[in-house]
């Protein structure tokens, strides 16, 4: 098999290979490792490839294969990751300078895959502190698109999306606490899940805000998005947000029926001057679905302006409060961009977050009260315009920031307030040929019917299967 | 800028008051705190006296699949 077709596979696929002895772990690695060192000088996602460690530990897992160890169904596959992710005694930079030189212990998230088989190869471009939304970079220059290397790729996990998405690396850890998992898999065209908060442990991964950080994967199918979570999520003793309920079998729910279930489009705020390119490409995925058996009904939303502006000031408090200490002694060290939303953030009334918080649960009963008595998922654009350059989007911490970073996470940031599980699916092009995601958002810990829903729909259409040129 | 927002001066103190050097970007954290506030004062308003953060997670379990 020659190596474009090897870093072509799935991860599934990739896995599939290595437990059958098709492929060697060792020779998916060299050629996931030849087409890292090819996309970077365009992409910049890596901040790091540990190329000689990652060879010693595919030779690793052939031997273990060969002696009839399967480690579990990650088994030999190549993945780096967002750079937020400790692993102990390696230094992790959060995007920036205020990351340890030496972390003090490993990520669960990086353990279960670890056990799971996932062999990591390096470290990817991210957000300085996960608290940008566009993949701009001052530390570590700007992450490109693959689809276009002048244009966004979204973040703060902007590394994950466009080398997921180039073909380099099979999946990807993102974390999304205002959107960094949905919008670079909608930017760069990949999948990604935003799981339930609490579904997957936080513990060693970069706090930003506690209250809305979230894990997860993002990937090239709907089907890698299922086998990366089933392998990250559960319990953990070491993150107490985690819910104690047991994981189900997500590859088994991907061979859900999906007909018959229903699908809400909002009535009110997701398409308030949604480009019309997008939105039509989120009625043809609409009309994808109800060929495949689901009923698509129109449903009315509360209030996610006050959600929004909500979450905006939990994020800004707790992101303010983390880094407060960083701010008062060593401000030089974070970029202007940066250091103004944090600054911004010690300007939020305590009373007003508190009540940020307190509204959290209401909204959330009220959300399921009136939309999930109707629908069993919300289908949404994740943007509502068209990928700018990195250029026109480059406002630093001027004026124009916060409107900008509004327009960016305004879809997403509401599902991080309400905490529910939402997946992030390719449903088009542009007629300039940048992806166009949807977002399915669904019932508190049901990432399965998103993921039944988002496999359907890729078994229906390609767009997940054409690759950038880049 | 109204009379009900807060300020820029309001904002630098707030700042200083808590070691972070003078803000050049006074003006703009003013207007973002005062829009958030804004957007979400109705909702606030709406609040009952009992509501606590921590209902947040009886209602994520209360309403799972």
């Amino acid at each position: 098999m020659k190596d474009a077709d090897i870093t072509g596979l799935s991860c599934a696929e990739a896995a599939r290979a290595i437990r059958e002895r098709k492929l060697t772990a060792v020779k998916v690695m060299e050629a996931t490792l030849a087409r890292a060192e090819a996309v970077h000088p365009k992409l910049n996602c890596f901040i790091r490839i540990d190329k000689d460690l990652a060879l010693d530990a595919a030779r690793l897992a052939d031997k273990d294969l060969a002696r009839g160890h399967l480690r579990g169904p990650l088994h030999g596959v190549p993945m780096a990751h967002k750079d937020m992710y400790y692993r102990k005694g390696v230094p992790a930079s959060y995007g920036g300078k205020v990351g340890p030189a030496q972390a003090p212990s490993t990520a669960t998230a990086l353990e279960r895959l670890d056990g799971a088989g996932a062999l990591q190869f390096g470290v990817l471009n991210m957000a300085e502190i996960a608290f940008g939304p566009t993949g701009h970079n001052y530390h570590f220059g700007h992450c490109r698109n693959a689809w276009d290397p002048a244009r966004l790729t979204g973040g703060s996990s902007s590394g994950s999306g466009t080398s997921v998405a180039a073909r380099a690396g099979y999946a990807a850890l993102g974390s999304d606490t205002g959107g960094s998992i949905r919008l670079p898999a909608h930017f760069c065209g990949t999948s990604g899940i935003k799981p339930t908060y609490g579904r997957v442990s936080r513990a060693g991964a970069m706090p930003l805000s506690f209250s809305l950080d979230t894990v997860g994967p993002l990937t090239r199918t709907v089907e890698d998005s299922a086998l990366v979570l089933g392998a990250i999520a559960g319990a953990d003793q070491r993150d107490p947000t985690t819910d104690p309920r047991v994981v189900p079998d997500y590859l088994a729910a991907l061979k859900r029926p999906v007909a018959g279930l229903v699908i809400g489009r909002p009535r009110q705020y997701f398409y308030d001057g949604c480009d019309p390119e997008i939105a039509a490409a989120l009625e043809a995925s609409l009309e994808t679905f109800r060929k495949l058996g689901a009923k698509v009904i129109d449903v009315d939303l509360p209030d996610f302006e006050a959600w929004n502006a909500a979450a905006t000031m939990i994020i800004g408090a707790e992101a303010a409060a983390m880094h407060g200490n960083g701010l008062r002694t060593r401000p030089q060290d974070y970029s202007p961009q940066v250091r103004a939303r944090l600054e911004q953030g010690m300007a939020i009334p305590a009373a007003a977050y508190i009540d940020s918080l307190r509204l959290r649960g209401v909204a959330l009963n009220q959300f399921c009260n009136e939309v999930f008595s109707k629908v069993d998922v919300l289908h949404a654009p994740v943007v509502a315009f068209q990928t700018p350059t990195i250029e026109e989007t480059d406002v630093g911490g001027g004026p124009k920031m916060s409107a900008l970073l509004a327009q960016v996470t305004r879809l997403t940031r509401p599902g991080n307030y309400l905490g529910v599980p939402a997946l992030s699916v390719q449903a088009g092009f542009t007629k300039a040929g940048m992806p166009v995601g949807m977002q399915l958002l669904g019932r508190p810990f049901d990432e399965a019917t998103l993921f039944a829903l988002g496999h359907a729909f890729q078994g229906a259409t390609d767009f997940h299967r054409k690759a950038p040129s880049a | 800028m109204s009379q009900s927002a807060i300020t820029p001066e309001a904002a630098a103190a707030l700042l200083a008051a808590q070691g972070v050097s003078a803000p050049e970007g006074a003006d703009g954290y003013a207007r973002f705190v005062t829009l958030q506030l804004g957007n979400s004062a109705k909702a606030f308003a709406r609040l009952a006296f009992e509501e606590e953060p921590s209902g947040y997670t009886g209602a994520l379990k209360a309403n799972a699949r």
